[in-house]
């Protein structure tokens, strides 16, 4: 649909419920605006130990529901009077995790009398860029958000790498996605392979910071395979083999463990360059990028794709830091754009059928 | 006078005082490979709240504890396989390694999982310190909560409130140092090593009390599809009723490849790929539904348990599992109480793409 201005001055309620991952997620948006985002491992970040990615040990969402839910009203119970709408991730994801925040949702809004909107988490990726912090503040206006359709979205994080087409909103075409592996999954793959702790993930990016580049190099996956989409599990298979080979060798591991690592971002970062320009190519008309997910925590991924934008003259829209990883504020911003396309429930018999659909695709 | 210039000093007598001074639960500031930080005797918890107070508002962040080297580590922190290989490939450096407490130290120093960070400086004069000392020391930076990393003490004690000032002892002063960035943090604590382990003897053992059915060497990733592919339509096509194929081998060693190939024979359209981060995928195929389950990212029994396995057994469905191995016991288990046929896959790494298969039946 073609949003227009005055649409986009009704700015509703939302609270965002995610329990697609291991988080158990809540969040509070007045349209774009994110006026709380609470996790369940938020109370337990290391940041001594610097940002840790919570463990399965907290996939425990029933558990945890209440007790986020409260601190998204910033533990005041009333506030849900004056929420405007419910919106959950109804997948994809694992069905019994999914199923702790519909019926959650569920209740909430049969409860208070709400409309409930069912949300693809992926969906909420791709928005997540759109988000405003309370003052307001963010990377657009409404003005440039109407002019930035069609886009090309670009997503990527430990379930999920894909490239979807963004003709307008609620508009969407896959181009290209992973045939096996995501790029997180193999970034954290390959830092268990080298030993270096799960997540292993933040910290292969960490070491490549230290690395030289070209000296150990891995060759780009799915370079000839004439699509769009992607592959890393040939890649981790690759790494496997070189640490393997590198270790018998018997040189110390801090002496390569830096340029591997290198090399192994390199090649990532290669890999979404050669299926981004030719899917800028392929949709000459686009207006945007935006991007979303975890594998982005690492601002030089971000960064390179923030130049193939340039290179295009392309608008470049990035999710702040803490709305890379999943979280529940991009669940209220795509449960907005749902809202603003009336796809929400609102009669009982409805909401009480909403299902879990863990294969939800955009 | 506080402030003690390292390089106007006698190092022994230096370090001789900051011991007096962590033993009587007092504040030492010390320079680090990354930056100055703060100690106190972490096992003092006097001194644990004086150093709270010091960092003004911090929340419930644990802080990471330094020690000489390995064998104090290990008086403090269980020392994993994984943990072994990075003390002995990585520290003294700039790492912190996060490992499971073993009980003898106290929150800050531990954080609500039972954990504790640890980091072995490299710099001599702390590793002499800690080891005059003979106990941890705490290993959080000097600056208050939301100020900058100190690279001098100039910088530092400007920056400090009077209230943080007052609590310090000692500066060690060794002058500016390098601008390097604070530690890269390893978590070491899901190490499913040795679950794997266990497991693997288990499913290696029933490997041997099992029919082998097909063996199959494969030269590339499609080809390992292809015996997927193969392996459905002979096995599993037209089949009524739950089935697990239980899938065991390395990381890249074609697990979802083959399970790829399960999906096209049984004519999915469906994108295959790794579930490691979902732990279930569900495919639809006809009328029916293939759940592909990777079990690496569970560290227990009651992620297992959790992860919606059974549902989808007592819907009838097939269901692969990567990791298979890993949690063979609770999976035989299930299949014998349920009656259940269980198909036992096992990959070989032979070269870089090179792959040996074999398939075995019930017991």
């Amino acid at each position: 649909m073609v949003l227009t201005k005055e649409e986009l001055k009704y700015k509703p309620l939302i609270l965002g419920i995610d329990t697609s991952c291991d988080d158990t997620s809540v969040a509070l948006v007045r349209g774009r605006e994110v006026l709380s985002s609470e996790c369940s491992s938020q109370t337990e970040l290391h940041s001594e130990f610097g940002g840790v990615v919570p463990n399965l040990a907290r996939r425990l969402h029933e558990e945890n529901i209440e007790e986020v839910y409260n601190r998204a009203l910033n533990n005041n119970p009333g506030m849900i009077n004056n929420v405007d709408y419910i919106a959950v991730t109804q997948g994809p994801g694992l069905a019994i995790d999914l199923e702790v925040g519909i019926q959650y949702a569920k209740e909430l809004a049969l409860r208070y009398n709400k409309p409930l909107v069912p949300v693809n988490h992926m969906e909420g990726h791709m928005y997540s860029s759109l988000l405003l912090n309370s003052k307001g503040h963010g990377l657009l206006s409404d003005t440039q958000l109407l002019d930035s359709f069609p886009a090309l979205a670009l997503l990527m994080s430990g379930k999920h790498t894909e490239i979807v087409y963004v003709k307008g909103v609620g508009k969407y075409k896959k181009l290209g996605q992973t045939l096996d592996d995501a790029a997180g999954e193999a970034f954290d793959k390959v830092g268990r392979l080298l030993n270096l702790g799960y997540p292993g993930g933040p910290v292969v990016s960490e070491f490549a910071k230290k690395g030289k580049r070209g000296n150990i190099t891995f060759t780009t996956p799915m370079r000839n395979s004439n699509d769009l989409n992607f592959s890393y599990s040939g890649l981790k298979t690759a790494a496997l083999y070189k640490a393997k080979d590198l270790r018998e060798k018997g040189i110390a591991e801090r002496e390569w463990i830096y340029d591997f690592c290198r090399g192994f971002v390199d090649a990532v970062i290669d890999s979404v360059a050669i299926k981004l320009r030719p899917a800028i190519e392929r949709k000459r008309r686009i207006k945007s990028i935006f991007v979303g997910g975890g594998v982005f925590n690492s601002e030089e991924i971000l960064r390179s794709v923030g130049r193939i934008a340039k290179e295009y003259n392309l608008n470049f829209y990035y999710p702040e830091i803490e709305y890379r990883s999943d979280n529940a504020a991009m669940i209220g911003i795509s449960g907005y754009f749902n809202v603003l396309q009336k796809n929400f429930l609102v009669e009982k018999g409805d909401i009480e059928i909403l299902d879990r659909n863990p294969r939800m695709s955009l | 006078m506080k402030r003690v210039i390292l390089a106007n000093n006698n190092e022994d007598e230096v370090i001789q005082k900051a011991v007096n001074i962590l033993n009587n639960g007092g504040l030492v500031i010390y320079p680090t490979e990354t930056c100055y930080g703060i100690a106190v005797d972490a096992t003092n918890n006097q001194a644990l709240k004086k150093l709270l107070s010091y960092k003004t508002f911090r929340g419930s962040k644990p802080i990471s504890v330094a020690v000489s080297d390995i064998d104090m580590a290990k008086k403090y922190v269980e020392i994993n396989e994984m943990a072994q290989n990075i003390y002995k490939n990585y520290l003294p450096g700039p790492i912190t390694v996060i490992s499971q407490s073993t009980g003898a130290l106290e929150p800050p120093v531990v954080s609500k999982q039972g954990t504790t960070g640890i980091r072995i400086p490299d710099y001599e004069l702390v590793l002499k310190l800690i080891k005059e000392l003979g106990k941890p020391i705490t290993a959080t930076s000097a600056n208050v909560s939301y100020k900058a990393h100190p690279y001098s003490i100039d910088q530092l004690v400007k920056d400090l409130p009077q209230k943080s000032k007052k609590l310090v002892d000692m500066y060690i002063d060794d002058g500016k140092l390098p601008q390097n960035t604070p530690s890269t943090i390893l978590d070491t604590t899901m190490n499913t090593l040795s679950v794997l382990r266990e497991g693997k003897i288990e499913f290696e053992d029933a490997i041997l009390k099992s029919t082998l059915l097909e063996e199959r060497s494969t030269d590339n990733p499609k080809e390992t599809a292809k015996f997927g592919k193969w392996f459905a339509k002979e096995y599993l096509k037209g089949l009524d009723g739950a089935v697990v194929v239980a899938l065991s081998g390395e990381l890249g060693a074609g697990k979802t490849q083959f399970t790829k190939g399960i999906g096209k024979g049984l004519r999915s359209k469906d994108i295959v790929n790794s579930p490691t981060y979902t732990i279930i995928n569900e495919y639809r195929y006809g009328r029916k539904i293939l759940a592909h389950m990777d079990t690496w990212r569970l560290t227990d029994e009651d992620d297992f348990n959790r992860s919606g396995l059974m549902e989808h057994l007592k819907e009838g469905r097939i269901v692969v599992i990567e990791w298979a191995d890993k949690f063979y016991q609770e999976i035989e288990k299930a299949c014998r109480e349920s009656n259940i046929p269980m198909y036992k896959i096992s990959f070989q790494y032979l070269s870089l793409e090179k792959r040996r298969i074999k398939i075995y039946g019930t017991n």
